[in-house]
C-alpha cells in the first residue's frame, strides 16, 4: 500500500474525503434551525417545563450492574495502561511511518476522537482508565505503605487559577492537532505525551492528585465536560460508588454558575473543533495566503503562524460574541444578574452545539481512520508482526457513503442546536424568578445559537462560491464502458480453470442474467458451476495448443471462437432460492434462480448479433435484463422463457 | 385476499424499481477521461476541480514539464510522470468523496509540501 505523510490541513493526522453538504441540504439545515427554534420558545412560553426531579436510579444497586463493574473496571484500567505504555514505546522506537505506528492512530483518533464520544453519550469513564491517573495512584499506594506518608504535598490549590491550566493546555494541544505542521510523527507524540505526563504528575504531586485531575488534567476536565451531556452520572466518592442514570444534558443545567475559566474553556472547545473544519476547507487555502501576501512587506508570516493567530482569534471572537450577547441578556432581564453572572451561568448549554459540530465533523472520520486501529494493535511498531491476526486487515474507505455522513453530519448538527436551546431555556427557567424575566433573557442568547449553528453548517458545506467553481471538462466521454468487479473470472486459456481477473479491467457491456435452475434427468440438482462449464468446455476444448495437448476439438474451437474473442469476465452473483418458489396443492416447487453477469467486450450495436456469449445455451432462461436496457432474450434464440423446461444433457 | 394482493403489488413494484436502477445504474455509468497538463507545479485554473458521478470510469491523463511523483488519495494510485510522456491514471469511481491528487516532488527527497493546496481534487458524488 502506498503511504504518505498527512498535509497539515487535516485534523492531527489521517485523510478525509468529506465532500461538501449539498446547497439545499444546507438550506434546509439552516432554515430547520431557525424554525425549531421558534417551536422550541413557542413551547417555553405556553407551557413551563417539567420541573420535576430527575428520577435517579442507581445502577449499583442492582447485583448486574456491579457483577458488570468489577468485571470490567480492572481490565479496562489495564489495558488503558497497556496501550499508554504501548503508545510510548511505539512512538520512541517503532517504524516512523504514521500509518505503520500506533501512536499517531490511537491518540489521535481512537483517544481524542473515540472517548469524546465515549463520555458524551454513554459517561465519563476516563477518570476511571486514565492510565496517568492510575500509575501516580499506584506509586503514591506503594509509598504510602513503605514510608507510612503520602507522596504527594498537597499544596492549597490557588482558587483564582480555576481550570486555566487546563485552558492553556487545551489551547496547546489544540494548536498541537491544528497548527502544528508534524503532528503526525509518532516519535513527536511519543515526546509529547511523556512531557505531558511529566508535567500531570507533578502537577498531582504539588497539589495532590484529585486536586490536579480537577483543574489541571486537560483530558479530565475535556471528557468530563462533555460527560456533562451524558445520560449517565458516575460517581466514585463515598460513602458508595453511584453509576446514576439520568436524561441527557441534565449535567448541563446546575443551579450553581461556572467558573469563568469553564466558561472560557467551553467557548474554546467549541471554537476549536469549528476551526479544525474551517481549516480544512478549500477557502480557507485561499484566505491563508492572500493574508500572507497581503501582510508580507509588514512580516514575514508563515502558514503556522497564521494558522496560529487564526486559533486564538477564533477563540477570542466566539468568547466576545458571548460576552456581548451576555450583556444584551442581562439587560433584557433587568440588571437582575451582571453580564458576568449571566455569562456563567449559561456556558454550559453551548456544550451540545460544540457536540453536535464534532459529531458532524469527526464520526465518518472516526469510522474511516479509525479502521487502522485494527491493523495496528497486531504490529504496533511496524515490525511486521501479526499478534492477534488483524495485521494484514485494510481499512475500506467506502463503509460509509456520501449520503450517510451528509445525513448524519446535518442531523448532529441540528439535534445540538436543539438540545442547546432547550437546555439553555431549562436554566434560564431555574435561574430566573420571573417566567417572563427567563423567556426575555432567551431571545438574545437562542440568536447566537442560530448564529453558530449556521456558522456549522456553513463550515460543512462552504462557502457557496466554491459551488458554482466548474468541473473540469472530460476531453472525452466513452458512454458504456464498464468496469469488471474484481472477483469476476474467466477461463484460462491453457487448462480453462477459472481464474479472477483482477482489478481495473473494463467492458462495453454487461448482461445480467436470471436463470432457473432445475433437476437434471437424473434427479441431481442443477448448480451455479453447471452455469459456468461450458465457457469452460469452450475455453478447455476451443484452444488449440502445441498440437499434443489431449482436449482439443475443431469443431468447439470454430463455434466458440466469436465467444472466446468477447468474453471479458463471468460473475455468478446469487443464487437465490426464495423469490421464485411456489407451491401447488401439497407439493413445493423449490426453484432456485441464479444470477450470473456477462462482461464482453463487444458493443452490441445490432440486437441481432449473434456473437453475444449467451450462457449455456440448453438452459432456460427465465428472465433476463441487458444493462442497455434491451432484453437479452431475443439473443438467446431457443430458449423457453417460461422456464418450466428441464435442462438436457 | 386483498392482503395478498398488496403484498403481491408491493412485490412487483419492488422488483420494477430494482430492474430500473439497475437499467440506470448501467446506463448512465461514463467514461471520462480528463488530459491535465502540468506546468511548474500547476494545473490550468478551470481543471482544479474534476466532479464525476459514482461508477464512473475516469481516465486522467498527466503531461508535465519536469519529473514528477503524483499521488491520488483514497484510491491510492501513485504515478511518476516524465516530460515527453502521458501518464495515465484510470479507475472506476466508486467510493464517493473528494479526493486530492497531490505533487511527491522526486528531486526533494519525496517529502510532502506541507498545508500547500492540492493540485487537483476529485469529488465523487452519489
Amino acid at each position: 500500500m502506498l503511504v504518505s505523510f498527512t498535509p497539515a490541513t487535516a485534523h492531527g493526522f489521517g485523510q478525509r474525503y468529506d465532500l461538501p453538504l449539498p446547497l439545499p441540504l444546507y438550506l434546509l439545515g439552516a432554515a430547520a434551525a431557525v424554525v425549531l427554534s421558534f417551536v422550541i420558545v413557542g413551547l417555553f412560553v405556553h407551557s413551563a417545563p417539567p420541573t420535576r426531579p430527575h428520577s435517579r436510579s442507581d445502577l449499583f444497586d442492582y447485583p448486574l450492574g456491579r457483577a458488570v463493574a468489577a468485571a470490567l473496571g480492572v481490565p479496562l484500567r489495564l489495558s488503558a495502561l497497556v496501550l499508554f505504555a504501548a503508545m510510548l514505546l511505539a512512538g520512541f522506537l517503532g517504524d516512523q511511518n504514521p500509518y505503520r505506528n500506533l501512536a499517531p492512530t490511537l491518540v489521535w483518533i481512537i483517544a481524542w476522537v473515540g472517548l469524546a464520544y465515549i463520555s458524551a453519550f454513554v459517561g465519563n469513564i476516563w477518570p476511571l482508565i486514565n492510565p496517568l491517573r492510575t500509575i501516580f495512584d499506584g506509586v503514591e499506594a506503594a509509598y504510602r505503605h513503605i514510608c507510612g506518608r503520602n507522596l504527594a504535598l498537597d499544596k492549597p490549590y490557588p482558587h483564582v487559577l480555576g481550570v486555566w491550566p487546563a485552558v492553556l493546555l487545551l489551547l496547546a494541544f489544540s494548536w498541537t492537532e491544528l497548527v502544528y505542521p508534524t503532528p503526525a510523527v509518532p516519535s513527536h507524540i511519543a515526546t509529547f505525551a511523556l512531557g505531558y505526563s511529566v508535567l500531570t504528575w507533578t502537577g498531582m504531586f504539588v497539589f495532590g492528585s484529585e486536586t490536579w485531575l480537577r483543574h489541571g488534567e486537560l483530558f479530565t476536565v475535556v471528557f468530563g465536560t462533555f460527560a456533562r451531556f451524558a445520560p449517565t452520572e458516575i460517581r466514585t466518592n463515598p460513602p458508595k460508588p453511584q453509576f446514576l442514570l439520568r436524561r441527557f444534558g441534565t449535567g448541563l443545567t446546575y443551579r450553581d454558575q461556572v467558573s469563568p475559566s469553564m466558561m472560557a474553556l467551553v467557548l474554546l472547545l467549541l471554537s476549536s473543533v469549528l476551526y479544525d473544519g474551517l481549516i480544512a476547507t478549500p477557502e480557507w487555502s485561499v484566505v491563508e495566503s492572500a493574508v500572507i501576501a497581503r501582510l508580507s512587506d509588514v512580516a514575514e508570516l508563515g502558514p503556522m503562524a497564521v494558522r496560529s493567530i487564526g486559533l486564538v482569534a477564533f477563540w477570542l471572537l466566539f468568547l466576545s460574541a458571548y460576552w456581548m450577547v451576555s450583556i444584551i441578556m442581562s439587560a433584557a432581564t433587568q440588571w437582575q444578574f451582571s453580564p458576568r453572572q449571566t455569562a456563567q451561568s449559561f456556558a454550559l448549554t453551548l456544550i451540545p452545539i460544540a457536540l453536535g459540530y464534532h459529531v458532524a465533523h469527526y464520526l465518518v472520520y472516526l469510522l474511516v481512520q479509525g479502521q487502522y486501529i485494527v491493523p495496528l494493535l497486531s504490529d504496533p511498531f511496524g515490525y511486521g508482526w501479526n499478534l492477534f491476526g488483524t495485521a494484514s486487515y485494510r481499512p475500506n474507505i467506502a463503509i460509509v457513503g456520501a449520503r450517510f455522513a451528509w445525513y448524519t453530519a446535518v442531523g448532529a448538527v441540528l439535534l445540538g442546536h436543539i438540545a442547546a436551546v432547550y437546555l439553555a431555556h431549562v436554566q434560564a427557567m431555574q435561574t430566573f424568578a420571573a417566567r417572563k424575566l427567563a423567556l426575555a433573557s432567551q431571545i438574545p442568547l437562542t440568536a447566537l445559537m442560530v448564529v453558530y449553528t449556521c456558522v456549522s453548517l456553513s463550515i460543512l458545506a462552504e462557502p457557496i462560491v466554491e459551488r458554482s467553481r466548474p468541473s473540469a471538462q472530460p476531453s472525452a466521454v466513452a458512454e458504456n464502458k464498464i468496469a469488471i468487479p474484481a472477483d469476476a473470472v474467466l477461463p484460462d486459456a491453457d487448462s480453462g480453470r477459472l481464474q479472477a481477473i483482477g482489478p481495473g479491467q473494463f467492458a462495453r457491456t454487461k448482461l445480467v442474467y436470471r436463470l432457473l435452475g432445475s433437476a437434471f434427468h437424473d434427479g441431481t440438482k442443477m448448480t451455479a458451476a453447471d452455469l459456468l462449464y461450458p465457457y469452460i468446455l469452450a475455453y478447455r476444448w476451443g484452444i488449440r495448443g502445441d498440437g499434443r495437448e489431449t482436449h482439443y476439438d475443431q469443431s468447439i474451437d470454430t463455434a466458440t471462437a466469436p465467444i472466446r474473442r468477447q468474453l471479458a469476465g463471468l460473475r455468478v452473483v446469487a443464487t437465490d432460492t426464495a423469490s421464485k418458489s411456489f407451491r401447488v396443492g401439497d407439493v413445493d416447487f423449490l426453484r432456485e434462480v441464479f444470477t450470473i453477469e456477462v462482461y464482453t467486450t463487444s458493443t452490441s450495436m445490432s440486437p441481432e448479433r449473434e456473437a453475444l456469449p449467451a450462457p449455456p445455451l440448453e438452459y432456460a432462461a427465465l428472465a433476463s435484463s441487458c444493462s442497455d436496457g434491451r432484453s437479452s432474450r431475443a439473443k438467446l434464440g431457443g430458449i423457453f422463457a417460461d422456464g418450466s423446461h428441464s435442462p438436457r444433457r | 385476499m386483498p392482503c395478498s394482493a398488496i403484498f403481491r403489488t408491493c412485490l412487483i413494484g419492488a422488483v420494477l424499481a430494482w430492474a430500473i436502477r439497475a437499467a440506470l445504474i448501467g446506463a448512465s455509468a461514463a467514461e471520462l477521461a480528463f488530459d491535465l497538463h502540468i506546468e511548474r507545479g500547476r494545473v490550468a485554473e478551470n481543471m482544479s476541480v474534476i466532479r464525476v458521478k459514482q461508477g464512473d470510469v475516469v481516465r486522467l491523463r498527466w503531461s508535465t514539464d519536469r519529473s514528477i511523483i503524483l499521488h491520488l488519495h483514497g484510491y491510492d494510485i501513485e504515478r511518476k510522470i516524465e516530460p515527453g510522456s502521458i501518464g495515465v491514471m484510470e479507475f472506476t469511481a466508486d467510493v464517493t468523496g473528494r479526493f486530492p491528487v497531490e505533487v511527491h516532488r522526486s528531486s526533494e527527497g519525496g517529502g510532502h509540501s506541507h498545508g500547500d493546496a492540492p493540485l487537483v481534487r476529485i469529488e465523487v458524488y452519489p
